[in-house]
């Protein structure tokens, strides 16, 4: 696992995972596919604002899943209930194939 | 939604020319539980010597929800109880404050019961289980807007809290009553003594201040439907009253005066400033670790100073004024100036002149700001999760940052300047 992303904690929190995971490659279009399968897929469009910036995208499910990063950008947020750890391992999984896909 | 209410929304515009968010001539600032609940916890722990602080947290938030409510009713006539009770308890969600139901209010008062209110949660997220209610801001809001839906005075009402999220209860609960005693508090200074200005963003920079101001004050930033809680940049965000902290901080400072002397506020002062410090560490900090800061802002950062440069342009998305920067030396100084801050905004209306300078926020922010980026090392070290621990490394360090208030638009001057240096 550790060849295709790294974690770090972010916050010590008792109710969710929080994760920032470094992925091997820049976030595109077919992993956002793959994690829609988590939640609702929200796009913001900070490229029409300035020319330098990138969109970042959120998908969220209730409270219990938000998973954020940038699109052509090599780091996600992760948050997920403790109740769930078998997400934190589906999330996971899904990059490992991710990468493999690329 | 029903088409009654979606023609009643009560939200508050952004407004360019004063780098303002106003809502019925209440200005509205962005600031996270951090913030909220360590100024307030500040504040509660004097009280042993400040009998009175826990009742202005109360009527600082009773002041300013029933001077914005009753603008709102008397401009919309029309509106009936219910609908007046709605735009309330939308706003409130709105606002980030959390989810409350006004349905077993009536003038004479009533019981209001919460399962998420910004204060309750905040307050155990950031400090753990508390002994006592800690949602005064709540409570105070409550009872100002039943005075505003139902034509009282202001003070008419008054509130208290039986249960408390952040106790472990289920829900929070408030019950208001007519007030046993005659009290008169003072109106909200509204939109306050507030500037005009013209930003000017730096042009030898990779950081586009014009480009993250749009972007961030287009932001959905909104409670969310089912908690009322705004949840972004990695904390509970709120769109919260410029002048309830303004109530709160210069009315403590009044008190410390009052009961300990004018010659010791000094004390006061570093505790007030020192809010604004760990809201620093917090808000900024988790700002630029978020998604939103790495889509919006990181691309175009190249060195330690850009990092600066892109808080400072993300501030001004915040409601808290014009913030430019007139010196940074890396590793060494940074000097900020606001035009139309909030703190002084409200200060020169409500209070007049101060012999004193006044921006407690604004000192603790740019010298939080100067701690993350060189003190902690933040660009090198992101992701980095912001604990006790990590903020004990930055008084630990004997080079730390250090802020003072060189200019005061409450002492005559035509805006505020913050130097921070090294102690």
């Amino acid at each position: 696992m550790k060849d295709f992303f790294r974690w770090t904690q972010i916050r010590n929190c008792r109710k969710f995972y929080k994760r920032c995971y470094t992925t091997r490659y820049p976030v595109d279009s077919l992993l956002l596919g793959q994690l829609e399968v988590f939640g609702f897929l929200e796009i913001q469009s900070f490229s029409k604002y300035s020319s330098q910036a990138l969109d970042l995208f959120k998908i969220k499910f209730e409270e219990e899943v938000e998973i954020s990063g940038t699109i052509g950008f090599t780091q996600i947020q992760m948050s997920i209930s403790r109740s769930y750890p078998e997400m934190v391992q589906k999330f996971e999984k899904t990059l490992r194939n991710w990468s493999l896909e690329k | 939604m029903n088409q009654t209410m979606s023609t009643q929304l009560l939200r508050g515009a952004y407004l360019p020319q004063r780098h303002a968010y106003v809502a019925e001539q209440e200005p509205a600032v962005l600031h996270c539980h951090h913030y909220n609940c360590y100024l307030q916890a500040v504040l509660l722990d004097t009280r042993d010597y400040l009998p009175r602080v826990e009742q202005l947290l109360i009527d600082s938030a009773q002041e300013v929800a029933y001077a914005q409510f009753k603008n709102y009713f008397d401009t919309h006539a029309h509106l009936g109880e219910l609908d007046k009770m709605q735009v309330i308890e939308d706003y409130f969600r709105f606002a980030g404050f959390g989810k409350i139901s006004l349905a077993n209010t009536n003038e004479l008062g009533g019981t209001i019961e919460s399962t998420s209110d910004h204060y309750g949660l905040g307050w155990k997220y950031k400090f753990g289980p508390s002994k006592q209610p800690v949602s005064y801001f709540t409570c105070g809001f409550l009872t100002g807007a039943l005075e505003a839906i139902h034509g009282l005075k202001c003070g008419m009402l008054s509130g208290h809290q039986t249960s408390c999220l952040a106790m472990g209860d289920p829900f929070s609960r408030f019950v208001i009553n007519i007030s046993p005693t005659h009290r008169t508090l003072a109106p909200s200074p509204q939109e306050g003594a507030y500037q005009t200005y013209q930003l000017h963003p730096p042009q030898d920079i990779p950081v586009d201040y014009l480009g993250i101001i749009e972007a961030l004050t287009h932001m959905p930033l909104e409670g969310q439907e089912q908690s009322g809680l705004i949840e972004a940049f990695d904390v509970m965000l709120t769109r919260h009253y410029a002048n309830y902290y303004c109530n709160i901080s210069y009315g403590f400072l009044e008190e410390f005066r009052n009961e300990v002397g004018a010659e010791n506020h000094t004390i006061a002062i570093e505790l007030l400033t020192e809010a604004g410090h760990v809201c620093a560490f917090n808000t900024f900090g988790g700002i630029m670790q978020s998604s939103e800061w790495n889509a919006l802002i990181r691309p175009s950062l190249k060195t330690p100073e850009d990092w600066v440069h892109g808080m400072v342009a993300a501030v001004n998305a915040f409601g808290w004024g014009f913030w430019e920067i007139v010196e940074l030396l890396p590793n060494e100084k940074l000097v900020v100036k606001i035009h139309s801050g909030y703190e002084a905004n409200a200060y020169l209306k409500k209070f007049g002149s101060s012999n004193v300078p006044i921006s407690f926020l604004a000192t603790g922010g740019v010298t939080g700001l100067m701690n993350l980026i060189y003190t902690l090392n933040l660009p090198e070290r992101t992701p980095l999760s912001l604990d006790e621990e990590v903020y004990k490394q930055i008084h630990l360090t004997p080079q730390m940052f250090v802020g003072r208030q060189v200019h005061c638009r409450a002492m005559g001057d035509t805006y505020d300047l913050i130097e921070v240096v090294k102690r």
